[in-house]
């Protein structure tokens, strides 16, 4: 029996030192799995067949060599369009990216020009993943504004603009010098649209109608900043209002998700306004094209596309239907990749660049390593294993305070007798019969709020604190009897002092009975320590096998047996070793209770 | 001395038991934080004069014994005395003021809520079935020593000793709720009843759903405890069956189910019926987690949402009453030993 209690106390010390080196995943912070997977193992019964497991589309992402080398393809629609791996552009340093060129020097190309860089998998699973996130950094030419905004010919598509103050104000005396308020005039025959042969102009809103002259000199902006006005430049304006002049995003990066075979399927997951970095304005005549588009000194902030996200369903137009389920409900070959259009009608010959990195899909499956996950995809048995620490430290060291208290208060009261023992023995009687657990909650609940990070500590110390009165009094007795041991009456007549008797006589003799209650006080400390972190009353930061169980019951989560029965079994294991392990060393030390054979 | 003599000596350690609880009680909570919350809103609200704040702040510190006298521009600290004096009165007679929670005063909220019914209704059913039962597993075992029968059911006490309350509850719930969808998961009674547009059936017909709902609490709590009889009985009974009246019982011809329930278990039954008010203290453990678990609202439970609320007066009260009901059932265990047992020599 005892050797059963040491096996598990052995495998379970094991769990709680080793930790780190048994599981590498935080068991607190990091998300392994979809929620709520349950173990892989269950995949092999019939219940779990339709269980999927993670898959990452690029286990080595950051394109610190040729893509293309490692599956992803680049496949272009235009021919002036060309893909390269560049090893100097990277958004991190050391790697490389994937650049998207397209060629204009044979002259001025007038359009859109796409091309795609994707990726095939198979996805062998009978069931679909409980989530995909796809990634992507991106680099796109530069396409701030020039500073001046034109006035010139009429939009192309005349169009009514209904809030004019969103116009740049517009230099009216051509002097280059730009003032705010200067009387602003359009629409010249007061029909509410801009017509063709109407002049724009720009500035404070005029009330209506308004009777501002036509000016000549408004007819053109320099667009340059160079002095020269040109004819027939472009009209701009700040139509989502935000300050900025967007020309518009020379290119585009759409996302995608595509089912090949024959049921062929193609989601776009974002739309163009989630990759760009700022909104992009319709804009009623491309020229703004004029202007160079030279490579950015910066990378967009990262793009993450979670099918959790309400933008990425919001896309897919779907509102209650999983992303990942709608998408992956049959096994078989997919396609993750983006579609890139870039934008030209530029005079500019100078080529325009398209970065990619990072690239990548991560597939979190509904199945998850040895005990699945929790409610927020976290590792259940990570969570077990580095519960095992909490619980083993809470255990011993209650149990240590305790016992070493008790023998204290026990070799006191009984070493000492009269008076000590006497008030000693009815602090203890009351103590004893106070119960125990509503006294810990109470203590817990005021004190503990006081304590902040300390708070684990103080669990163990008040734990320990009120555990000493039992072996306090089985202390006492054994001292009582001890001490008109001839021997004892032999040192005493020798002279020796209470110290030396105590410590040479006495403890020697009760030494087995303080490793026997020793063991036997582990189990206690550690369910009240579960029960205290069960009401929530532990330390919240740090995972312990109470603290699980109170997680599932704060998350109304009875249902998900990976996550109720694996923290209670190790509670009763490891308690139930240290009983086993106490009645041994008491069979050990006490002879009398040794069968006769 | 007589048993009259032992009687007043159990009384006084009775009353000093209590006054030691109170005491405790006095200590941990002049340690919470919480009490001071209100007079801080009060002192630093701004929409108030300063003389009115203080006068406020002052009526308030009063009242909760902070300070003992004097005006408000020179008050009187309280001594601790006249601070333990003023507590233990309030505690005496149950006046553990007003609940954060819900407001009314806190024995209102015990007497009047429904939750004393519900906790006594969940602790009367399963104490009644764990003694029961633990006592006639223990007495079986008893008789047949060393046989399977006696070390499984002993393996069995031992395993539901170690095992945490509160996961069996969960382990249960997860059994006979989820897989099997025989019991609800938690309540005193289904949602139905207590919307307001469904009155409650009459009470023949709220039995069904009141037991379905009582089912899995109880089995909890007898899970929990019924192992501690059953050792127990099995100690007592296996020595009284190796006295010599059991002897003699045999020897008459008498059928062993008279031997062992009759002659037996009847001599063997003191121990076990002040076990059974001694196991007071540890049964109200067992029902706090229980309560929790299964939502069942009652004391336990309340005693649970005042942790969250930080409601301080609810907290103490539940102490006190817990610890006083443990202490009087200590009281009725010792004096019932001494009417009991005619043996008994008092001392």
């Amino acid at each position: 029996m005892s050797a059963v209690g040491l096996i598990v106390l052995v495998l379970f010390s094991f769990f709680a030192l080793a930790a780190p080196l048994i599981t590498p995943y935080d068991p607190q912070h990091e998300v392994v799995a979809g929620v709520y997977s349950p173990p892989a193992w269950y995949r092999s019964f019939n219940e779990g067949r339709l269980l999927s497991q993670n898959q990452v589309l690029d286990s080595h992402p950051g394109f610190k060599t040729d893509p293309t080398q490692q599956g992803w393809e680049f496949a272009r629609t235009d021919s002036q369009m060309s893909g390269a791996f560049d090893d100097k552009t990277s958004s991190e340093p050391g790697s490389g990216s994937y650049r998207l060129t397209l060629d204009r020097s044979a002259g001025p190309l007038n359009g859109s020009f796409t091309a795609t860089f994707k990726r095939t998998f198979d996805w062998t699973y009978k069931g679909p993943p409980a989530r995909f996130v796809g990634s992507l950094q991106v680099k796109t030419p530069d396409a701030t504004p020039p500073e001046l905004v034109i006035v010139g010919s009429t939009p192309a598509l005349g169009q009514s603009l209904e809030i004019d103050a969103r116009i740049k104000y517009i230099d009216t005396n051509g002097n280059a010098a730009w003032d705010d308020g200067e009387p602003v005039v359009y629409d010249t025959n007061s029909d509410g649209a801009y017509n063709t042969g109407d002049i724009m102009i720009v500035g404070v809103a005029p009330t209506q109608p308004t009777q501002l002259a036509f000016d000549p000199k408004l007819k053109f902006v320099d667009s340059t900043g160079g002095g020269t006005w040109n004819a027939g430049e472009a009209v701009l304006y700040d139509r989502d209002n935000n300050g900025l002049y967007g020309l518009g995003e020379p290119v585009s990066v759409v996302v995608f998700i595509e089912r090949l075979g024959n049921d062929y399927q193609k989601w776009d997951i974002t739309d163009r306004a989630s990759v760009n970095t700022t909104a992009s304005p319709q804009i009623y005549n491309k020229n703004w094209a004029n202007y160079p588009l030279t490579d950015s000194k910066t990378w967009q902030s990262p793009i993450t596309l979670d099918s959790l996200d309400s933008s990425v369903r919001a896309n897919l137009d779907l509102v209650d239907l999983d992303p990942s389920a709608l998408i992956f409900s049959s096994p078989g070959q997919y396609t993750f990749g983006v579609n890139v259009t870039v934008n030209s009608n530029s005079m500019a010959l100078t080529p325009m660049n398209v970065y990619m990195d990072d690239m990548n899909l991560k597939l979190y499956g509904t199945s998850w390593g040895l005990l699945g996950t929790d409610v927020y995809g976290y590792d259940i048995w990570s969570q077990l294993i580095y519960g095992a620490r909490v619980s083993l430290a809470v255990g011993l060291l209650a149990a240590f305070i305790g016992i070493a208290l008790g023998l204290l208060v026990g070799l006191m009261a009984g070493y000492m007798g009269n008076v000590v023992d006497e008030v000693l023995m009815r602090f203890t009687d009351m103590l004893l019969v106070i119960p125990g657990l509503p006294l810990l909650i109470v203590l817990v609940a005021v004190i503990g709020n006081s304590l902040g990070p300390g708070r684990l500590f103080a669990l163990i110390v008040i734990i320990g604190f009120l555990g000493w009165m039992g072996f306090a009094r089985v202390v006492r007795a054994q001292v009582l009897s001890l001490k008109e041991r001839p021997f004892v009456e032999a040192a005493k007549a020798a002279g020796a002092g209470a110290g030396h008797i105590t410590t040479r006589h006495i403890i020697p003799n009760i030494v087995g009975l303080i490793y026997v209650n020793l063991a036997l006080a582990v189990p206690g400390a550690i369910l009240s320590e579960a029960a205290l972190s069960f009401l929530g009353l532990g330390d919240v930061t740090i995972i312990s096998w109470g603290r699980m169980l109170n997680l599932v019951e704060i998350n109304g989560a009875q249902n998900i047996w990976w996550w109720v029965v694996p923290p209670g079994i190790s509670i009763a294991l490891v308690s139930l070793a240290f009983v086993m392990i106490g009645f041994s060393l008491d069979t050990l030390f006490n002879p009398r209770l040794r069968e006769r054979r | 001395m007589g048993f009259r003599g032992y009687l007043i000596k159990r009384t006084i350690n009775t009353l000093v038991l209590i006054l030691f609880v109170i005491l405790l009680n006095f200590v941990i909570f002049e340690l919470l934080p919480g009490q001071q919350g209100s007079i801080a809103a009060i002192a630093e609200n701004p929409k108030l004069p300063q003389a009115v704040r203080k006068q406020i702040v002052f009526d308030e510190e009063l009242r909760l014994g902070l300070v003992c006298g004097g005006t408000a521009d020179n008050p009187v600290p309280c001594q601790i005395w006249d601070k333990f004096a003023k507590y233990f009165v309030a505690m005496v007679t149950f006046n553990f003021g007003y609940s954060f929670q819900t407001g009314n005063p806190v024995i209102q909220d015990i007497v009047q809520s429904g939750r004393l019914e519900n906790t006594l209704l969940l602790l009367g059913v399963s104490s009644v079935i764990a003694i029961v039962v633990g006592i006639f597993l223990g007495t079986l075992a008893a008789r047949k020593r060393g046989s399977m029968f006696d070390s499984a059911w002993v393996t069995a006490s031992l395993t539901t000793f170690s095992l945490p309350t509160f996961w069996m509850g969960l382990v249960l719930i997860l059994i006979f709720s989820f897989t099997l969808h025989w019991f609800p998961t938690s309540g005193v009674t289904p949602a139905e009843w207590i919307k307001p547009e469904s009155a409650p059936p009459n009470f023949i017909a709220q039995i069904p759903g009141r037991i379905s709902h009582l089912f899995l609490p109880a089995l909890t709590l007898t899970l929990f405890f019924y192992g501690g009889y059953l050792l127990l009985a099995r100690a007592t009974v296996m020595e009284a069956l190796s006295e010599d009246y059991i002897t003699t019982a045999r020897a008459k011809g008498l059928p062993e189910r008279t031997v062992l329930f009759k002659h037996a278990l009847k001599n063997a039954s003191l121990p076990l019926v002040t076990a059974a008010a001694l196991q007071f203290g540890f049964l109200l453990s067992g029902a706090i987690i229980t309560e929790t678990v299964f939502s069942w609202d009652g004391l336990g439970y309340w005693l649970y949402q005042a942790i969250g609320w930080r409601d301080g007066p609810v907290l103490q009260a539940m102490f006190f009453i817990i610890a006083l009901c443990v202490i009087v059932a200590n009281f009725a265990s010792d004096i019932l030993y001494g009417v009991l047992d005619p043996r008994i020599k008092y001392e």
